[in-house]
């Protein structure tokens, strides 16, 4: 009988020899932040952790190209996200969560990046590229303030306007709670310096060529035209674009797509060189925009169709008109787009590409200080005779400037430029908005309330 | 007829097994005969039927024997014996003299709610007399033959201060279990749940979303193997269980064997549950009619819906056909159970065994819940020194399960929005849908989809017990509670989810273990008049979770559903966490003459969750009784006031309810890009996280009245809780929108008060009655930072209710033009007919700022009231629960009332603006309703108050006279009730669900939310 006694209390002891491992649990699916960044791999891996941020749906998978289209008249809402409708209506309420959601996931991939630009320069390991692991890191960043600027910042009547809203600006990561702190609004030109030093150090060390979707010289380059289009900033958009535009005079259509293959841009994946950036998805990694615009009968969810006003802004012969605005065929349903045609959500997102740069180009032509009015409709006219249509009509200045915006809207209908394009020429009146204050989007209900007003609501909402 | 069919064999192996016995018991009688032999019968006082298995001992000596199934017994005493002991369970001992007698007759009394009675405790037992902390006992018998799952859903309406509440009417679902109010913002508000020894896993293991409803482990115990449950209250009784016990504890204890002839039990039921209650859609041509108007009312009078794309709406109202979906969808649901038991042993050793088979059909189409039981619960004493006891139980459970509540693959919520016109089959047998929706038919979304759980469960225990001293003991618990899950779930390419990716499959397997050893030291001595116990434990507790994920698209048909067929793979992913629990405890109780009592304890925990800093807690209580009515002065009272005690508490206890790793700055994998692997920071830490303490203080005042027919418990608590474990909300521009801090303050505080009486107590007639009921007050003391939203409607405020509600208040609808203009400015598309908010800041304009606390989910008060009459072998049980002064935030009514997309609506929508019918309780019909009349409002908040007869049963006992002639112990025939009727001004399916059932911070709010049933069930209960 002692035997069993003794054994029961040695059993017992046993329990407690292993009491330090019971209290020493390790995560098994995540790494110690103060280490993880510390190592070649964990640094790629963090770089590509950026990139899977712009990916996301409250980003580029889905908001950034979707937002600017719904909240213009490209396109209409259909389905029954009462978060959607507040858009198409122009009634956006500041507890709109769609849009909570896209600032923190914005922001979100802006400390991811600012993870990697304080922690690539301390790799020592001689085969890791830090000056192009940074570079990519700032060129996300600056391209991230710069798209939270398009919804958030500027005045009522465009960007650069010298009075606009900024945005806070966090440029170290976020390690603590402390680092957590609010930060106030910069003024919207500060927010440029950051975006242009961000984008201006990428177009210095990115590489000439890279793998698909990753960032290069070119891409860099062509983001920074479209920035200094937005400030107005004509001749260095013109320069800008030319830089990349130049590598492709001898390229057959100017670089660009045929006619004939105009819609395998998006059909086909990575139609190089039109498509200068472009996010990939897998079956394994998916974006939502196929299935939010297709029906229920093609497995989608019907939440938007291209609306009547972008349909009938078409010219007639103009091969886009299917691309932007499809008629039903088996599997396709009608009005939908075929930008985005692979309900499994594996169609890539193209997010600079050529056609844009001649549209910039074109329009900074008109634009600068002495109208390159030959240049602008040589730029123009690619675009068009490359949609099936004939040269431009356009004269005058006013007229041209005008044929270059409407052909921005139906070149790039469904890539998220219409509402913002508008904003650009303080004519979001168009899109019947009586008060002009609504050019801007309200900063997140949570977000000014959660910094106990450091960061101030935008005017008048 | 099954029923019979099982019983007829049982029965003559039962005589023959008697008759054995009874030989047997004839030679030892031989053996053994001594100097006298007496011999007796003892009965039931109440109604003469004769007791089985009854203990007859002489006092002071080992000799005894129990009676026979006639209840007579036969015993050789010595010839110096002076008393017999009679004791049996459930019934008050009596002691006899035995003179020159040598035949007795002994009629027992069930024991009134008696003070003998024994409470279990943390780590012990203490007779309720002796009780210096708030406990409430419910006594698994009490509940024996209702429908329910699992023992969360026993305790509802039980006992005060327990509110009980369900996410949804699904079979299987999960319970939100508070005791004593909402105890934390972020983390866990649930108790912890302790069964023989054991701490069970809670909560939900499914790895598929399904909308609000969660899978509850819990529903994998068997309530028919429980005796009593015992739910520990305040801080004297819950902090023993130190880092765990803030939102109380129940103790759970399983039946065991006896020292008595073996009793086998048979129970069943079998039952019929429907929906009681229904939401009535728009007909076809009145959704129409709507659809049409509000398409016009926002794009002029002359657009029709297919200028917006919207197809299939432009005809004449009155051409388009009705379909009610709910026709379709909800079924009349059997649910049945079969229990079949054995108890009995000896004095060395005791068994309990039982199997049961549960089957839960949902009262909507293709839900269900199945599950089996095993337990064996053995007790042997080795030698009068050292006593093992164990127990294992398996379980195995099957859930078929349905989308509900947010998703637009929801079934009830597709039946509540999708429009009305829509046939279930179109003629060429394919399902109907509406062509613009995104939601899907609701038949297909049911039948379509397969969704299974299988959940296996082994709960073991494994215990020695050594009496070193008298006094002193030591005992060594091993305990096990391990479950394991598989999912399997496809969507096939007849679902409109499945057609895009051409079928849709994913398993998943999860399996938790969780192991514990206790080692618990136990010292008693008495000096005179003075008791002391010593209790001291050290406890090792270690969790280890593992997940696996597997997703695959593509398929070959519909027909294999198993991943390897899938051609797309989209997912393989696993998971594990882990964590590990130690604490040291020590409690001494002491005793002058029954009188004055004291009892304290303190216990030390380390857990791994904690930053290293924070990590080991101590957690104290002190409680104290004083029994004035064994005073001297009470003594001419006593005929009045039978029990008298005034007892007091204090203590403090602790919450680790966050996840494994919350401490620790964390950087997560699967960020990946281009098929690449990526990382990103997805945690904040904090070295500091530690404890979230509630220090709780009890009064209570328990009196007996008039030879206890009357017990009176009032009790008042005051819980702070400390250090809260807040999800701190952090600005989205630093990268992370959330930070766990020990920040902010609750208090919850009530009044409890329960009665039991015995209204009428005659031979043949007896009339108990028993009430709880709860005052429960709720505030937000202090808070991080700013308020925040919850939920739809929900916010969390300093100074609030947790669980209050926020929004506009509506002013009216606008009638004309020039009120518009002349009102504050609502928006630019405002016309007549829309709703007028209030402008609460005066600044002219409806803003964000015009928002304010419009109601709380926390009731005035709540409880439960029993009343059971009996009448020779009749039962009548009604049980009433209520709730009073509490709101619901109903969101469903946001939908199918909102008349602003094509999603179906309701009847209430007939009595809708326009401009002929002005005097409108709702506003009109806008399609993107432009002035945001959906918003969160007034509108949409609803009285939850609610009166609900919860259980009526009647039940029949045969009579005595009939059982001996068929040798069986009892047989009691029942039907049954449960939610028979409910009395509420709430519009809604359910007044008592809530869609957040997981989330404390969002009580209260129902959203396409799967309804409870109405079950009608009758059955049998039979022992021999």
């Amino acid at each position: 009988m002692k035997k069993i006694i003794y054994l029961i209390i040695s059993g017992g002891l046993l329990a407690s020899t292993s009491c330090k491992k019971i209290l020493d649990q390790k995560p098994q699916s995540s790494l110690d932040a103060t280490t993880a960044y510390t190592t070649k791999s964990g640094v790629e891996a963090g770089l590509l952790g950026i990139y899977d941020g712009v990916s996301g749906g409250d980003y580029y998978g889905l908001a950034q190209w979707i937002y600017p289209d719904l909240y213009a008249d490209n396109l209409s809402h259909t389905g029954t996200f009462p978060t959607f409708a507040q858009m198409t209506n122009k009634q956006l309420l500041p507890d709109n969560v769609n849009i909570s959601s896209m600032w923190n996931e914005m922001y979100n991939t802006i400390n991811r990046a600012n993870n990697i630009i304080e922690s690539a320069p301390k790799i020592s390991d001689p085969s890791f590229n830090k000056n192009v692991a940074i570079a990519e890191a700032r060129t996300l960043r600056g391209f991230s303030y710069f798209n939270l600027l398009r919804f958030f910042g500027g005045s009522n009547n465009g960007y650069n306007k010298g009075t606009g809203q900024g945005l806070p600006i966090f440029t170290t990561p976020t390690l603590s709670p402390e680092n957590a702190a609010p930060k106030p609004k910069s003024t919207e030109a500060e927010v440029y310096t950051l975006i242009i030093a961000d984008l201006d150090f990428g177009i210095a060390n990115l590489p000439v060529t890279a793998a698909n979707g990753r960032l290069t010289k070119n891409a860099a380059t062509a983001l920074k035209a479209r920035l200094q289009l937005y400030r107005e900033q004509w001749a260095d958009a013109e320069t800008l674009a030319t830089t990349v535009l130049s590598q492709f005079t001898a390229s057959p259509n100017g670089g660009l797509m045929s006619s004939a293959t105009y819609a395998n841009l998006w059909l086909s994946k990575n139609q190089k060189p039109e498509s200068i950036w472009e996010l990939q998805y897998f079956a394994d990694d998916r974006n939502f925009g196929a299935f939010y615009y297709y029906t229920g009968a093609t497995g989608g969810r019907n939440e938007i169709t291209t609306s009547a006003g972008l349909r009938n802004a078409h010219e007639v012969g103009d091969i886009r008109l299917p691309v932007n605005n499809t008629t039903a065929a088996p599997g396709i349903p009608a009005n939908k787009t075929r930008k985005f045609s692979r309900v499994a959500g594996d169609d890539n997102i193209i997010l600079i590409r050529l056609a844009e740069l001649y549209l910039i180009r074109a329009e900074a032509r008109i634009q600068k200080a002495t109208p390159d009015i030959v240049g602008s409709l040589d730029d123009l006219n690619r675009i068009r005779s490359r949609a099936g249509l004939p040269t431009s009509v356009a004269v005058t200045t006013t007229e041209i400037l005008n044929a270059i915006l409407q052909e921005r809207r139906i070149e790039l209908a469904h890539e998220g430029h219409r509402f913002f394009d508008l904003r650009r020429y303080n004519a979001v009146s168009v899109l019947g908005i009586t008060e002009p204050y609504r050019a801007l989007w309200p900063i997140p209900q949570r977000e000014v309330q959660t910094s106990g007003n450091i960061v101030k609501q935008n005017p008048n909402y | 007829m099954e029923i019979f069919i099982i019983y007829k064999p049982k029965k003559t192996s039962m005589r023959k097994l008697v008759s054995m016995m009874f030989v047997l018991l004839l030679c030892s009688l031989h053996l053994f005969a001594q100097d006298k032999t007496v011999t007796g019968k003892v009965t039931d006082e109440n109604d003469g039927s004769p007791l089985p298995g009854v203990s007859v001992t002489v006092k002071g000596s080992s000799t005894g024997t129990t009676t026979g199934a006639d209840g007579t017994f036969r015993l050789s005493i010595p010839s110096n014996a002076k008393v017999l002991v009679i004791s049996f369970v459930n019934y008050a001992s009596q002691e006899v003299n035995i003179g020159n007698n040598t035949d007795f007759v002994v009629k027992l009394t069930t024991e009134e709610k008696s003070l003998a009675e024994v409470v279990v405790v943390g780590y012990g037992t203490v007779r309720k007399k002796e009780l210096t902390a708030s406990v409430a006992t419910i006594k698994a018998a009490d509940l024996q033959n209702r429908p329910i799952q699992g023992p969360d859903q026993a305790l509802r309406g039980q006992a005060a201060g327990v509110t009980v509440t369900q996410s949804s009417g699904t079979p299987g679902a999960s319970m939100n279990v508070n005791i004593r109010g909402t105890g934390s913002i972020n983390a866990s508000s649930q108790p912890l749940y302790v069964i023989d020894g054991i701490p069970l896993n809670t909560g939900s293991y499914s790895q598929i979303g399904v909308g609000g409803q969660t899978l509850n482990s819990l529903a994998d115990i068997n309530p028919s193997e429980i005796e009593s449950y015992e739910i520990l209250k305040d801080a004297a009784a819950t902090a023993i269980y130190g880092s765990r016990a803030a939102n109380g504890v129940v103790l759970i204890t399983t039946k065991r064997g006896a020292n008595r002839k073996t009793r086998i039990n048979f129970n069943s039921y079998y039952g019929l549950a429907k929906v009681y209650k229904l939401i009535e859609p728009l007909s076809g041509p009145e959704f129409i009619d709507l659809l049409q108007e509000g398409v016009r009312n926002r794009f002029g009078a002359s657009i029709i819906p297919s200028q917006l794309g919207l197809v299939g709406y432009d005809n004449a109202p009155s051409s388009y056909p009705t379909n009610n979906w709910f026709n379709s969808i909800f079924q009349t649901a059997p649910v049945q159970s079969y229990d079949l038991s054995a108890q009995g042993g000896n004095e060395k050793t005791k068994f309990y065994i039982s199997g049961t088979y549960f089957d839960q059909e949902g009262i909507v189409i293709e839900s269900r819940f199945k599950r089996y039981n095993f337990r064996t619960n053995l007790d042997h004493n080795v030698n009068s020194k050292l006593k093992l006891t164990s127990g294992i139980s398996l379980s195995r459970s099957n859930s078929n399960r349905i989308r509900n509540d947010n998703n637009i693959y929801g079934v009830v919520s597709t039946a509540l929005l999708l429009g009305s016109y829509f046939p279930v089959y179109n003629a060429d047998g394919t399902y109907g849908r509406d062509p613009n929706a995104s939601i899907e038919n609701p038949v297909a979304n049911a039948k379509e989809v397969i969704n299974n759980i299988s959940n296996n469960r082994i709960l073991a225990n494994l215990g020695a017990e050594y009496q070193i001293l008298p006094g002193l003991s030591f005992k060594t618990q091993f305990g096990l509670d391990y479950l394991n899950i598989r999912e399997q779930y496809f969507i096939p390419n007849t679902h409109l989810q499945g057609r895009g990716v051409n079928g849709d499959g994913t398993e998943t397997y999860s399996q938790d273990l969780n192991l514990i050893n206790e080692n618990i030291l136990k010292y008693s001595k008495s000096f005179g008049k003075h008791n002391f116990a010593f209790t001291g434990v050290a406890s090792y507790q270690e969790s280890k979770f593992e997940s696996l994920f597997l997703q695959a698209q593509n398929f070959p048909g519909n027909e294999i559903i198993r991943l390897s067929a899938g051609s797309v793979r989209v997912a393989a992913s696993s998971t594990g966490s882990s964590w590990g629990l130690i604490g040291y405890i020590g409690r001494i109780n002491y005793g002058y003459d029954g009188k004055y009592l004291l009892s304290a304890s303190v216990r030390r925990d380390g857990v791994s969750r904690f930053g290293s800093a924070k990590r080991w807690g101590t957690f104290p209580a002190v409680s104290a009784a004083w029994r004035v009515s064994e005073e001297k002065f009470m003594d001419g009272l006593r005929n009045v006031i039978s029990d008298l005690k005034i007892r007091a508490s204090y203590g403090k206890s602790g919450n680790a309810g966050i996840g494994d790793f919350a401490s620790l700055p964390l950087v997560g994998a699967g960020f990946n890009f281009s098929q690449s692997a990526g990382l990103a920071p997805i945690q904040l830490g904090n070295p500091n996280l530690g404890w979230e303490q509630a220090e709780q203080t009890d009064v209570a005042l328990e009196v007996g009245l008039l030879k206890d027919r009357v017990n009176l418990v009032a009790e008042y608590y005051v819980k702070n809780t400390k250090d809260l474990l807040l999800a701190r909300p952090l600005v989205g521009s630093s990268g992370f929108t959330t930070v766990f801090e020990n920040i902010g303050q609750l208090q919850n505080k009530g009044f409890e008060l329960s009665i039991n009486t015995v209204n009428i107590q005659k031979k043949d007639f007896k009339w108990t009655t028993a009430l709880n009921l709860t005052f429960p007050q709720n505030k937000i003391v202090k808070l991080a930072g700013t308020p925040f939203a919850s939920g739809f409607a929900s916010w969390v405020e300093e100074g609030k209710d947790l669980g209050s509600f926020r929004g506009y208040v509506v002013k009216g609808i606008f009638q004309t033009t020039a009120e518009i203009a002349a009102a504050p400015t609502h928006s630019a598309a405002t016309r007549p007919g829309d709703i007028q908010f209030a402008d609460l800041n005066g600044d002219n304009r409806i803003t964000g700022d015009d928002q304010q606390i419009i109601g709380s989910a926390v009731p005035d008060y709540f409880g439960g009231f029993t009343n059971i009459l009996s009448y020779k072998g009749f039962e009548l049980n009604v049980f009433v629960q209520f709730v009073q002064g509490n709101e619901v935030y109903n969101n469903t009514r946001a939908f199918s009332e909102g008349m602003n997309s094509i999603f179906g609506q309701s009847k209430a929508t007939l009595d809708r603006w326009t401009p002929t019918k002005t005097n409108a309780t709702l506003p009109r019909a806008v399609f993107g309703d432009p002035n945001n009349n959906r918003r969160a409002s007034t509108r949409w908040l609803e009285d939850g108050s609610f009166v609900r007869l919860k259980n009526v049963s009647l039940s029949y006992s045969l009579p005595s006279v009939v059982l001996q002639k068929i040798h069986i112990n009892n047989i009691r025939f029942f039907v049954q009730a449960e939610n028979l009727k409910t009395w509420t001004k709430y519009s809604g399916l359910d007044p008592e669900v809530s869609t957040f059932s997981v989330t404390n911070t969002a009580p209260g709010t129902d959203f396409l939310t799967f309804p409870q049933a109405r079950t009608i069930s009758f059955g049998i209960n039979l022992s021999f």
